[in-house]
């Protein structure tokens, strides 16, 4: 294969960083995954049991944990029994809220003492404000705790003492498990993976097609299609005819248009003809325009493909929540959109590039275009977002 | 290359780099406009450190594997910055960068599909505004 051959070092470099950056991973999936601590929690730690109990309190769908109150409870009260803190408090807050198990005030209030006298932070206080115990089942005017404060907070175990007991343990496939669900295929990724992949594929884009790397201009050569057939034809009929018909052709009409001013350079320069026929256009001069409309059809599959193997793939007519809060999800939306996307567009091609173009290809050659470039629309877009964040 | 096997092989080429693109780009949360804005309000350098790191390989990898090649190269020209302006205000208010856009699509954001006609609208309407008004080089077609 061809391409193969091209891009052989970054695949390599790929591959090289893919094992190192897999085994830190695993390193790091080994301390952040179920199992580790299943085992933990099952052979009684404490510490384990209490991030089980928050793994279900929240749900953890990396790991394949569904949010599961009373699962959580449980968890919380075995590890509560051992006298951990923070799982007592947990404890008495789902009594408190009814959570994965009844209400129950007085047991809440038990458990909130244990908790205070464990030396929970938050315990004694509202202990304090609990209602005076009775023997008759009192009724609470309020519930003291607002849900959702510190509580349900997945503690990242790392360097917890369940890591001691799962060290000992080694299981390759659960670790394989852990990198292709957790790292690849679970929630986005870290600086360090996307960082080296995005950076390889600009390499090897180059390596590949010859072309530096750029999606605006691709955007550029579809509206231009017309005339990119043209100049193939005009090439076409360049190539057919000999090259000296065509030189004194060419100089006939440029005497024609300038007269006597004609530059010396193309006078002498022995391409001259050459080099001003070809045709003047963004950096993909050879690469036909339908290529750019499989390229950005291809985005998107690319995009689909990530989100349907993380589980995330979900159409909807929203642009998510965050971007409900500023614009909604109607007609101003809509409208925003195709406004901004007529800035995108229009302003990239004034610039001359994108982030792909400007910010990848360009930067990291550091082309002074390119880093003004970066800077102005990088610069922008923080200005931007936070006047919304401000004034909308 | 206007033979059909050279176009089938440009096909070829920009499909897969177009679909390794698409998944690096979703895979990292660009297509998301939560993560987007928490970059742009820097409320979280995920995204800024993924981007820095991508220029360094990239740096590292022309440096080696392009020595003595020519590329495109960037001039600054009176476009440069004010572009730059109006691509940094659609970003932040769309989520959007032109490879974003499709990715946002891919990803099962629909409204994203106003985006993408903007870009093209905007791309079209600024070659016509170019030929009429503007007289510097678009750049990058000095190889």
């Amino acid at each position: 294969m061809k391409l193969l051959q091209r891009i052989k070092y970054p695949v390599l470099l790929l591959i090289a960083m893919m094992i190192t950056g897999g085994m830190a991973a695993a390193q790091q999936s080994t301390d952040v995954s179920t199992i580790p601590w299943l085992a933990a929690a099952n052979k009684g730690d404490a510490e384990s049991q209490y991030i089980m109990g928050n793994a279900y309190a929240s749900g953890m769908p990396a790991l394949g944990i569904r949010k599961d109150p009373k699962q959580a409870f449980q968890w919380y009260m075995k590890a509560a029994k051992q006298k951990h803190a923070n799982a007592q408090y947990e404890v008495a807050a789902s009594f408190i809220l009814g959570d994965g198990v009844s209400k129950n005030l007085n047991a809440a209030r038990i458990w909130l003492k244990r908790a205070a006298d464990n030396g929970h932070p938050d315990a004694g206080e509202i202990l304090a404000g609990f209602p005076a115990p009775t023997a008759a089942p009192a009724k609470p005017k309020v519930p003291p705790k607002p849900a959702g404060t510190t509580r349900r907070v997945v503690a990242p175990p790392v360097g917890d003492s369940g890591y001691e007991v799962a060290g000992i343990r080694v299981d390759p496939m659960s670790m394989i498990d852990a990198v292709v669900n957790v790292q690849i295929f679970g929630p986005y990724w870290p600086w360090w993976l996307g960082g080296t992949a995005l950076g390889l594929i600009t390499v090897s884009f180059w390596l590949a097609v010859k072309t530096t790397l750029g999606v605006s201009s691709s955007f550029d050569r579809i509206v231009s299609w017309r005339e990119d057939r043209d100049m193939a034809k005009a090439a076409a009929v360049m190539q057919e005819t000999p090259t000296g018909v065509l030189e004194s052709a060419m100089m006939a009409a440029t005497m024609e248009q300038f007269g006597d001013d004609i530059p010396d350079d193309i006078l002498l320069d022995e391409g001259g003809a050459a080099t001003m026929a070809a045709p003047i256009s963004s950096s993909s001069v050879r690469i036909p325009w339908p290529a750019h409309v499989t390229f950005l059809l291809a985005t998107a599959v690319g995009g689909f493909l990530s989100a349907f193997a993380s589980g995330s793939f979900d159409v909807q007519m929203t642009m998510g929540s965050t971007y409900e809060r500023f614009f909604g999800n109607g007609i101003l939306m809509w409208a925003v959109l195709l406004v901004g996307g007529f800035l995108i567009g229009f302003g990239t091609r004034m610039g001359g590039g994108c982030t792909s173009g400007h910010g990848l290809s360009g930067c990291s050659r550091l082309q002074p275009g390119s880093l003004l470039g970066t800077a102005s629309f990088f610069g922008t877009a923080i200005a931007v977002s936070l006047a919304m964040e401000m004034f909308l | 290359m206007s033979t059909k096997a050279g176009n089938s092989k440009y096909h070829l080429y920009f499909g897969l780099f177009g679909i390794l693109m698409g998944f690096t780009i979703a895979r990292i949360g660009f297509g998301d406009f939560k993560e987007v804005h928490n970059l742009f309000t820097l409320a979280d350098f995920r995204i800024l450190l993924t981007f820095a790191l991508a220029v360094v390989v990239a740096m590292i990898g022309f440096a080696v594997l392009a020595r003595g090649k020519s590329l495109p190269k960037k001039k600054i020209h009176p476009g440069t910055a004010i572009g730059g302006v109006l691509f940094g205000t659609g970003w932040a208010i769309t989520g959007a960068c032109p490879s974003i856009a499709l990715v946002q699509l891919g990803v099962g954001y629909i409204p994203a599909i106003a985006t993408g006609v903007g870009i093209f609208a905007g791309a079209y309407i600024y070659k016509h505004v170019h030929a009429r008004f503007f007289r510097w080089d678009p750049g990058s077609c000095e190889v």
